[in-house]
């Protein structure tokens, strides 16, 4: 009756996230500036320690929970099952049917390979679980192959918020990229 | 040096009073039209009891003040900065006039000069954003007249009283709020 399973990929696994096995290997990647700007840890992007990571994805996953309102799972190779990342959707707001993304993968040669995959995941999830009608994300200029790749699945820059945010001593503009789900199915992002 | 910072030409900003308030801000939501221009979620109501709750929870991580008005000293709406962020020194902005007579007379935007003044010159931001949705058009030209700039929309975002409307993001840098004030020469 189904033929897509939504929690597995070619390559990669969503799967739950278990703040005891992977909050130390998270910390290691709030060490790349990338990650913990991205991610939603803290305000101020510094490294964390397994005990700050630990706290943090635990009281998510709490409130996860509790309001339903938004998800997170744990990126794992389907090869080892190795911890590389996460796919966040940190609000989902249900009379918009509107959702933001964030897809967090931990090292760079593994971004490089599975980022791909993994916002595809996180965006058929979206679209086709959720019945969301627009998925919204965010990155910054300073991170193009992020873009790039957002753009390769077909989400549209829509928002250009300039000098929002401050890094290596210069400001930088924020983007806004958005995909519904009516461009979703019309374009069919199956690899 | 005794300026009063938080004083424009029709409206002053208060701290919210959070014994007295909440009353006020239950019963301006009773205006669902109100709601709608203010809030991206559904509209509902809250007594002031919830109220008072969720200003207890937030008043240490949001700076909220009430706008009152010069000539009579009644309060007539709120606006507030969210969301700061002190490395790029940025903060959201949310505003909303409860109170319908007053719509339209300029005291919305007189509270955001002010809390403009305020962002800039105390506070050292470097930009404040908002959001305002496509239908509320009032808004939007308030915003452009205090100097904020479109950055773009996120399409069909929303759903008010069952049509989607966009989401429009704008900003304002202090380079963008310097360039409006006036010069000393001007002032004189």
């Amino acid at each position: 009756m189904f033929t897509t399973q939504l929690f597995e990929s070619q390559s990669l696994l969503l799967d739950p996230y278990d703040p005891e096995k992977d909050a130390t290997m998270e910390a290691g990647f709030t060490r790349r500036w990338n990650y913990i700007w991205g991610s939603l840890l803290y305000s101020e992007s510094h490294p964390l320690s397994s005990f700050q990571v630990k706290k943090k994805r635990e009281e998510q996953l709490k409130r996860c929970a509790e309001s339903r309102d938004s998800f997170l799972f744990a990126i794992r190779l389907r090869e080892d099952e190795r911890f590389i990342g996460v796919v966040e959707l940190p609000w989902v707001s249900w009379s918009n049917r509107l959702a933001w993304m964030k897809v967090l993968i931990g090292e760079e040669s593994l971004e490089v390979k599975y980022l791909r995959e993994a916002a595809r995941m996180g965006l058929r999830y979206a679209f086709e679980e959720l019945d969301m009608a627009l998925v919204a994300s965010s990155t910054g200029e300073f991170q193009p192959q992020v873009l790039h790749t957002l753009q390769s699945l077909g989400m549209q820059v829509c928002v250009r918020q300039r000098q929002m945010v401050y890094f290596q001593s210069r400001y930088w503009d924020r983007l806004v990229v958005g995909i519904s789900q009516s461009d979703w199915q019309t374009n069919n992002w199956e690899d | 040096m005794d300026v009063d910072l938080l004083t424009g030409n029709l409206v002053r900003l208060l701290a919210i009073d959070v014994e007295q308030d909440p009353r006020l801000l239950s019963e301006w939501d009773r205006d669902s039209e109100f709601q709608r221009l203010l809030n991206s979620e559904s509209a509902a109501r809250y007594n002031p009891k919830q109220v008072r709750e969720f200003l207890e929870k937030e008043i240490d991580s949001m700076h909220f003040y009430m706008i009152q008005r010069l000539e009579d000293d009644r309060k007539i709406g709120l606006i507030d900065l969210n969301g700061f962020d002190w490395v790029s020194r940025n903060a959201w902005v949310g505003i909303g006039i409860g109170e319908r007579d007053f719509w339209g007379k300029g005291y919305g935007t007189d509270a955001m000069k002010v809390l403009l003044r305020y962002a800039f010159t105390v506070l050292n931001l470097q930009r404040v954003t908002l959001n305002v949705f496509d239908f509320n058009q009032r808004g939007y030209a308030s915003y452009k007249k205090c100097g904020f700039r479109e950055e773009g929309r996120l399409p069909g975002a929303l759903v008010k009283a069952g049509k989607r409307c966009d989401l429009i993001f704008m900003g304002i840098l202090r380079s963008d709020w310097e360039e409006l004030q006036p010069t000393t020469n001007e002032k004189e």
